[in-house]
């Protein structure tokens, strides 16, 4: 740019030749595409600013300059060369930028910035058409009559061999062209034959020539379509344009032609004309005493033309403005004598010259000629290599004065002569403040060369200033997007400026850079263009939000017009990310819930159990079953800070192996999500039930929706993390995005499995049955049916079923001999029975396989998961007695302890099954209500087992303690008692000898007795609310006489009765007191004294008192009462508590007397009766 | 005591070496949405500005550059630490003697800051109490 910009100014002046075409001179012009000569020449100077053919040039890589290399300009003699308005300079400067900008070609710049986000600043493209631009502009300028650079030099006439009498021609322009301005003493006429060989005749061509000689002394010739040298495809000359128009042979001759002309005659004629100028200047001199100041106008000029009404003004205002000199007046002369110094490169005679004249036109204050002059002097000073400052003050001081007389032109011009000088000199960054001085807010385009003039001086600069660069590209990008003709221009301007903030994190600037380049490119209908830069935009973007939903709406409307443009394509849009490490599968029956992680270790522990397990290919692409629908997870997360909403999302599914053979309709089937709404930066969980149809790898390509009315696509990534990292080169490129596969087999079983509720609620211990229902909805046999419980509960199938329990599962093998065929249903009880408390999860796993699939994919899980909330239950013992009463009789005597802390207990019915006794209630009397045991409690079951006649067979009897309940019978259970015992039996460990049991059950022993308690329990719990649980307790009895000979083996004993008068205490289970206002807390207690004989007893009661800091008892502590058979009385106390916490209520004895036989017993209680005292602080806060 | 009020607008970006921005920070009481819309043209300008802040920072001893460069009606004041790290404010009032104090301020902050072993230099600077701070001095020294 900057050894381009050097030469600029010996391209501005240069000697002007008019050229005069003679009868059908131009005719063979036209002939290869050019109007006349004056046009074919013009292509050949130096100052030619043409831009027609300058892409070309440019693209060939050669300076367009190699061919513009003649120093002359060429005009036509009609050449008008009156100066032009500001107004005609701006719309032809205008014309000028609109058409260059169409040259501009931007795709490689886009390209190189897409493929590799690249820096691409260098564009000499533009640097030669900034070149062209200031050369137009000068040119345009240049047409003024204060200067004399436009008046010709030189008259060229051109005769060609086509006239059969070129000399009479050129006699006769001789004559007719004496009126025409240029035509005197200081223009040489050069006379020209040109000849066409392929149309003349050459002994015709040197007859003519030697008649012209012989004429006018001089002729030059210019030979065309020279058979000779006849080589129309050379390439000795790059330009493409001209060589459709001239041969290269042709070109050569006319450049020769011109050289002769220029250096034979022009120049040797400047020099005498100089010479001449010279010597009547001196002349002039000599007859004033060296005083050319005061006699100028006196003696030389004399008359001066009529002023103008401006000067008539500035006349009126006191300021004497500048005149216009006559053309052969001393000013002018001395004026041109200096131009045409300077124009031959004598630069010091030109100084000298150009110093008198400054003196001369400011004496005469005439502003307009003081200023070129000033000008031309900064331009002498710079050639002659003085100091910036020397000559830079001229060019301000000239822009100074021609502002004084209202010329802005030419005040700019002064500037862009001082940034030319200052960029040939290295002072770019000077030259850069010149061109920005020179930008105004109503210059319109002509700011947009000026800024990129700026820029490219500021990177000229010597360091390089990239920075300034950038910013004033952007700002030149700015004005020429304000023209649509211009939108290319500033698209580059952008491309380049951007280049410089690559990388660095500004990124307001970066985005807002991006964002004029994509509206550019849309706005030129590059859409598709435009919208990979609106993506881009969107996914790398640090933006708020407010600028987020703008590039959004851009974004939108670029998918619009590429959908109206192309609608059978679907765009490819990156609005969202999709995490494609997370998408799971899984069935489209409802979900089983629990632990994932729990899921894996049991389908991981079945794997390793089973040797015969097949590794199937699950573990690297998950496996789908024709016709089986399932739903895929796919966790997408919007990474843009505003909602976007996204319709009738669905998959975009392939076959891996011969994808383009079928449609997607065809291998398989999707739902459609109608709408779905993310909000900025959330995650979203899409739930798409898939079909597939045709056996094979399924590849999931991408999710189809509807953005903004358009149907688009979009891809899946495997970058780890949701956001791509700012210009990752390879963010686009195919490595980077992968596809999830599903291997698609052919029909395998499936299972449905249910099985029958649990209620929400058990009780810890209690046995529940549950009916489990295995159906096959598949396609072939199941066989090898494992199921894997996880689960600190027990279960248990089928008797027949073989069990193996491992250190965290246990694992039932069904279907050992036997299949569940396509479309049968198996149906099981299973016994679920829990100990641990609290919410108990339970996982069942259910593994099947076939052996009837080719596959090698043959096994598969089906998963259960419930969860329970089990509570602690009631306990229960039981001893049987010999009966005091009747010898054949027996007791049954039944401790049932409450352990729940607030809830109380129905016992409802106690049921036995044995062979030959039946149990009834002690007493005819015993009143028909549910035995209640309230919290921590413990109640005593008395029941009379009573021999039965048939002793054959084992038989059920009840005791029923309400009426809601049925009697108790196999039934209500569902299963044999055998069953019962033996589920039982793999459930529980409770020290009896189980093999004894069932040989004594089996052998008809009549000494075997179990117990079924039913009961009711009300919990009531924040989590589960209120819910009744039922269950039953087993307890197995052995009768006294045999319990020894089973167990122990040594002699036999009945032991007696316990005591006829049971002795329990009523109260609360707590209290709370405040301590602060009374040392003592005293709480009501009943002591409840039932007699359960048929005699009348006499009971003293004694209420213990404390050994060490225990509570007290208030009140009679010792009582004597007399109780009548089975009756009852109440004994009200007092506990005195010392201090809060937990006391042991159950501190008494009692002494049992009966009043007949004075037999007695001692009564202590059993176990704890525990109660808690709180300390109540509600009461501080008054 | 009544809040002091910033006037006109103030921008503030510490620059580290390879033109990195490594805290930017805005101060304006004013709530124009075009000011919003044009939050960009404050990157143009600091950016810009380092070019003659990187000439200007060999010819002088002292750390504070004063004004540096002027685009319209914005000003570029800079200060250069010790280590070349850049302090430019982008502001359209002439307010010296405060940006003086802003930055002798911050740059005490900053050198604490790069005492701490867990802030490595000339990386983005994400501690919210030199944040805090930056926010403080601007109050103190940015508003009149």
């Amino acid at each position: 740019m900057t050894q381009e910009i050097q030469f600029l100014l010996d391209k501005v002046f240069l000697p002007v030749i008019i050229t005069s075409s003679l009868g059908k001179a131009n005719e063979l012009c036209k002939q290869r595409s050019v109007s006349s000569f004056t046009e074919l020449f013009q292509k050949f100077s130096r100052n030619n600013s043409d831009l027609s053919p300058f892409r070309e040039e440019a693209d060939s890589g050669v300076s367009p300059f190699s061919l513009r290399n003649i120093p002359a300009i060429f005009c036509d003699e009609k050449t008008q060369t009156t100066p032009i308005t500001e107004n005609q300079i701006d719309t032809s400067l205008a014309e000028f930028v609109k058409t260059a900008s169409q040259n501009f070609s931007y795709r490689e710049f886009l390209d190189n910035f897409f493929s590799a986000h690249q820096k691409y600043l260098r564009c000499p493209e533009v640097a030669t058409w900034l070149e062209l631009y200031q050369l137009k502009f000068l040119s345009l300028i240049n047409n003024s009559l204060h200067e004399t650079f436009w008046q010709p030099v030189a008259n060229l006439k051109i005769v060609t061999t086509l006239n059969a009498d070129p000399v009479s021609l050129l006699k006769e322009h001789n004559i007719s062209s004496d009126g025409y301005n240029y035509v005197d003493s200081e223009t040489v006429t050069i006379y020209s034959l040109v000849h066409d060989a392929s149309v003349g005749n050459d002994d015709f061509f040197l007859e003519k020539l030697n008649e012209i000689k012989t004429v006018f002394e001089k002729c030059y010739i210019l030979k065309l379509n020279n058979s000779e040298q006849e080589n129309r495809n050379a390439d000795q000359f790059p330009t493409k344009n001209l060589q459709k128009q001239l041969s290269s042979s042709e070109l050569s001759s006319v450049r020769h032609f011109l050289q002769d002309i220029v250096t034979k005659e022009v120049t040797p004629h400047i020099h005498k004309r100089i010479a001449e100028l010279s010597f009547e200047l001196a002349s002039l001199k000599k007859g004033v005493a060296g005083n050319i100041l005061s006699t100028t106008r006196k003696w030389f000029t004399g008359e001066r033309e009529p002023k103008t009404a401006n000067e008539s003004k500035a006349t009126l205002s006191g300021i004497q403005s500048d005149g216009e000199y006559l053309s052969s007046g001393g000013e002018q002369k001395l004026r041109r004598a200096a131009d045409l110094a300077f124009l031959v490169g004598e630069y010091v005679l030109a100084h000298e010259t150009y110093l008198v004249a400054r003196r001369v036109f400011q004496h005469d204050r005439a502003y307009r000629h003081y200023a070129g002059v000033l000008e031309m002097l900064g331009l002498c000073l710079s050639k002659l290599r003085y100091k910036r400052q020397d000559y830079s003050v001229y060019f301000e001081k000239a822009a100074e004065a021609y502002e004084k007389c209202g010329d802005q032109l030419r005040s700019e011009r002064a500037i862009l002569y001082l940034a030319a000088v200052d960029n040939a000199g290295g002072f770019s960054r000077e030259a850069a403040i010149c061109y920005i001085s020179l930008t105004k807010e109503n210059k319109g385009l002509r700011n947009g060369p000026l800024l990129e003039l700026a820029a490219h001086s500021f990177r000229g600069n010597q360091p390089a200033m990239m920075r300034k660069f950038s910013l004033h590209l952007a700002l030149a990008g700015h004005r020429y997007a304000k023209c649509s003709e211009t939108r290319r221009h500033a698209l580059l301007c952008y491309l380049r400026a951007v280049g410089v903030y690559m990388g660095r994190n500004w990124r307001m600037a970066e985005d807002h850079l991006y964002f004029s380049s994509a509206r550019q490119l849309y706005n030129m209908n590059e859409v598709e263009d435009a919208f990979r830069l609106f993506s881009l935009l969107l996914r790398e973007s640090y933006a708020p939000s407010p600028h987020e939903s703008m590039y959004l709406r851009e974004y939108s409307l670029a998918l619009k017009r590429i959908a109206s443009v192309a609608p059978e394509r679907i765009p490819l849009v990156h609005v969202f990310d999709v995490d494609v490490e997370n998408i799971n599968v899984c069935s489209s029956s409802p979900t089983s819930g629990g632990l994932e992680a729990t899921w894996g270790r049991m389908e991981t522990f079945i794997a390793q159990q089973d040797t015969c397990f097949n590794r199937n290919p699950n573990s690297a692409k998950s496996l789908l079953i024709k016709h089986e629908p399932v739903i895929l997870n796919i966790p997408i997360r919007n990474f843009l800070q505003i909602p976007i909403e996204l319709f009738n999302v669905t998959l975009e599914v392939s076959l891996a192996n011969d994808s383009a053979d079928f449609l997607p309709e065809s291998f398989c089937e999707t739902s459609t999500l109608k709408k779905i709404e993310i909000n900025g930066r959330e995650k979203v969980l899409l739930k798409i039930e898939l079909t597939p149809r045709k056996k094979g790898t399924l590849r999931i390509t991408g999710i189809l929706f509807t953005l903004a009315g358009t149907r688009c696509r979009s891809l899946f990534s495997l970058q780890s993390g949701w956001h791509r990292p700012r210009h990752s080169p390879a963010s686009e490129s195919k490595e980077n995005i992968s596809h999830p596969e599903f291997v698609v087999s052919s029909k395998l079983p499936n299972l449905h499995v249910s099985l029958s509720p649990l209620p929400p609620v058990i009780c810890a211990g209690v046995i529940h049955r549950m009916i489990l229902s295995i159906t096959n909805v598949g396609h072939s046999p199941v066989q090898k049916l494992i199921v894997l419980s996880s689960s600190s509960a027990q279960l248990c199938l089928e008797k027949n079923t073989i069990f193996k329990a491992f250190e965290s599962f246990s694992a039932y093998y069904l279907l050992q001999d036997t299949q569940i065929i396509p479309g049968e249903t198996m149906e099981t009880p299973v016994w679920f029975r829990s100990e641990a408390l609290g919410e108990q999860d339970t996982y069942l796993l259910f593994s099947y396989e076939t052996d009837t699939t080719p596959s090698s994919i043959k096994r598969r899980f089906k998963r259960i998961h419930f969860s329970t909330n089990v509570h602690p239950l009631l306990s229960a013992s039981a001893r049987i007695l010999a009966c005091q009463e009747n010898a054949s009789d027996l007791l049954l005597l039944m401790h049932v302890e409450n352990t729940l802390h607030n809830t109380t207990t129905a016992c409802m019915q106690l049921a036995c099954y044995s062979r030959g006794w039946c149990i009834e209630p002690l007493s005819s009397s015993v009143s028909n209500e549910r035995k209640m045991v309230g919290p921590m409690e413990t109640l005593k079951l008395l029941a009379r087992l009573r021999r039965t006649e048939d002793r054959q067979e084992p038989n059920y009897s009840s005791m029923d303690w309400t009426a809601t309940l049925p009697s108790y019978t196999p039934t209500s259970f569902g299963v044999s008692i055998s069953q019962m015992m033996s589920a039982r039996d793999s459930m529980t460990s409770d020290g009896y000898n189980h093999d004894s049991l069932e040989g004594a059950l089996k052998a008809g022993e009549d000494h075997f007795f179990l117990l079924v308690l039913s009961f009711e329990v009300e919990f009531s719990s924040a989590t589960f609310g209120s819910s009744t649980a039922h269950g039953q307790l087993y307890i197995t009895c052995l009768s006294p006489c045999q319990s020894s000979s089973l167990f122990s083996g040594g002699e036999t004993t009945i032991r007696v009765l316990d005591s006829p008068v049971k002795v329990s205490l009523l109260h609360a289970d707590s209290c709370s007191h405040d301590f602060r206002l009374s040392s003592t807390c005293e709480f009501p207690v009943t002591a409840v004294l039932l007699n359960t004989s048929s005699q009348e007893v006499e009971v003293g009661l004694h209420f213990k008192q404390p050994s060490d800091g225990d509570f007290y008892w208030l009140g009679k502590s010792r009582a004597a009462v007399s109780l009548s058979p089975h009756e009852q009385k109440e004994i009200h106390m007092k506990a005195l508590f010392p201090a809060p916490g937990a006391y042991d209520l159950s501190r008494y004895s009692a002494i049992i007397r009966h009043r007949q036989t004075h037999e007695e017993y001692h009564v202590v209680p059993e176990g704890c009766q525990m109660f808690s005292v709180y300390e109540d602080q509600s009461t501080m806060a008054i | 005591m009544k809040a002091s009020k910033m006037i006109g607008s103030y921008y503030f970006v510490i620059v580290g070496h390879k033109d990195l921005p490594l805290f930017e920070m805005e101060f304006t009481n004013s709530k124009d949405p075009k000011k919003e819309d044009h939050r960009h043209l404050n990157q143009f300008i600091a950016h810009s500005a380092l070019d003659l802040i990187d000439e200007h920072k060999w010819k002088t001893h002292n750390m504070n550059l004063k004004s540096v460069d002027k685009f319209n009606q914005w000003f570029v004041s800079a200060f250069v630490t010790a280590s070349l790290i850049r302090f430019v404010m982008v502001h359209d009032n002439r307010n010296d003697d405060g940006i003086k104090n802003f930055f002798s301020e911050i740059y005490e902050a900053y050198i604490k800051l790069s005492l701490n072993p867990f802030y490595e230099e000339n990386t983005v600077i994400r501690s919210p109490a030199f944040e805090k701070k930056a926010q403080l001095y601007g109050k103190k020294y940015l508003s009149s």
